[in-house]
């Protein structure tokens, strides 16, 4: 079960403050897209959307990235 | 079962029903009967004792029994959102893209911008010809259950598997990044005449050149982790321009990758580390035509050996495999 879209770790990934490591190779290559496109337009609309990519895209996958998921959710605090 | 079959062994075998993926000469694809198949045009192999070419013979993948059914279809480089939507909910899609054309072109360049992409497996490989025959014959693909072929469409089989298993793309990259410059560029396309060497702006072929770079070794990109390579085409210094297999991306860093000694070494150790038995396999014509692959044995990582291969993208210098995994 993901976490909800309001947990902050998410934006925390979204941002690039989540470091991996990543195993899954779609994570790799997602979470490049997501965090280049934030950097691009950093607007609180384009987080929002980039949230809901990120929230579907590991739903989707949920199975193949329990590890991917599992690092970004577990390194909360670090 | 995978491998590489006489053209009256893999009749037989579609004939039988098997449901398979073909890679070989167009010549031998085109003795097959119309059956549960699909197939790319492409001589080089990397069978049981390594890398080859082969005319004739055919390098035929089964669709295993996990893979409840399936459905293929022809597009064109308009229609990769299409393409995207029709991927199977629960499965995986497996693309053959003949090279040189405009959907080749396209799809490099622009699907990873497309929303969802990334959400489901896609794999597959660039239909080629005989090195010496490029610019004198067409790389094809031809869908086995209609016995319609293209050389500018994309084809692509879309397998929906049994709920129990799920499928997983993945590479492997013997190479990584060096510690050199950092290489970006401003626009996205296949070739560079400027490029920024650490923020200053050069002209890419004079700098490959000044520098003596071996041009065998990709540019490496560092993604979340995943090494992802663009091959060197050409150097033309004349023209001052450098010609890549892939394409480069503006904000994305490159940096020429390490020199590797030993590539074999490299790559056992690096297959080593993946879990499970591949179903499907490619590795890269610039592998074999730089001598990493010709005899060299790749464990169970056999397929063809193709003009670029796709794993959600179009990779170079790269093996692409699929493993499927309990859910």
């Amino acid at each position: 079960m993901l976490p909800p879209k309001t947990h902050p770790r998410w934006k925390a990934l979204i941002l690039g403050k989540v470091h991996g490591p990543f195993s899954l190779l779609a994570t790799q290559f997602f979470i490049t897209r997501v965090t280049t496109r934030a950097r691009i337009d950093p607007s609180a609309p384009n987080i929002e959307q980039l949230i809901d990519q990120a929230y579907s895209f590991f739903s989707k996958n949920e199975v193949l990235a329990r590890n991917d998921i599992r690092a970004i959710f577990e390194q909360e605090g670090k | 079962m995978r491998g590489l079959l006489s053209v009256e062994e893999v009749v037989a075998r579609i004939n039988a029903k098997e449901r398979v993926v073909v890679a070989g000469e167009e010549a031998l694809l085109r003795r097959l009967p119309k059956g549960d198949w699909v197939g790319g045009t492409i001589p080089y192999f990397v069978g049981i004792d390594g890398g080859m070419m082969s005319k004739d013979k055919l390098f035929v993948s089964s669709l295993p029994s996990e893979v409840v059914s399936f459905v293929t279809r022809f597009y064109d480089e308009s229609e990769l959102g299409v393409l995207l939507a029709d991927e199977p909910q629960h499965g995986f899609s497996y693309l053959i893209i003949p090279a040189f054309t405009a959907f080749h072109k396209t799809f490099a360049k622009t699907i990873s911008s497309f929303p969802g992409v990334y959400d489901r497996p896609l794999m597959g490989w660039v239909a080629g010809v005989e090195l010496d025959k490029i610019g004198m014959r067409r790389p094809k693909v031809v869908d086995g259950r209609t016995g319609q072929w293209s050389s500018n469409h994309g084809l692509c089989l879309h397998a929906e598997l049994r709920k129990d298993v799920v499928a997983e793309i993945g590479i492997v990259n013997p190479f990584a990044q060096g510690t050199g410059d950092v290489i970006t560029v401003d626009r996205t396309a296949f070739h560079a005449r400027k490029a920024f060497v650490n923020g200053t702006a050069v002209n890419f072929a004079e700098y490959l050149t000044a520098h003596r770079l071996d041009q065998r070794l990709p540019l490496v990109a560092n993604y979340s982790g995943a090494m992802i390579n663009v091959s060197i085409k050409s150097v033309d210094l004349e023209a001052k321009r450098v010609d890549f297999y892939a394409p480069l991306f503006p904000d994305v860093e490159y940096r020429l990758a390490a020199a590797i000694d030993d590539y074999e070494a490299v790559f056992a150790r690096d297959v080593a580390k993946i879990h499970g038995d591949p179903t499907l396999s490619v590795n890269c014509i610039l592998n074999y035509a730089y001598g990493c692959l010709k005899g060299h044995v790749m464990g169970e990582f056999i397929g063809p050996i193709t003009f670029g291969e796709i794993a959600y993208g179009l990779l170079n210098q790269t093996l692409v495999y699929m493993i499927l995994r309990k859910a």
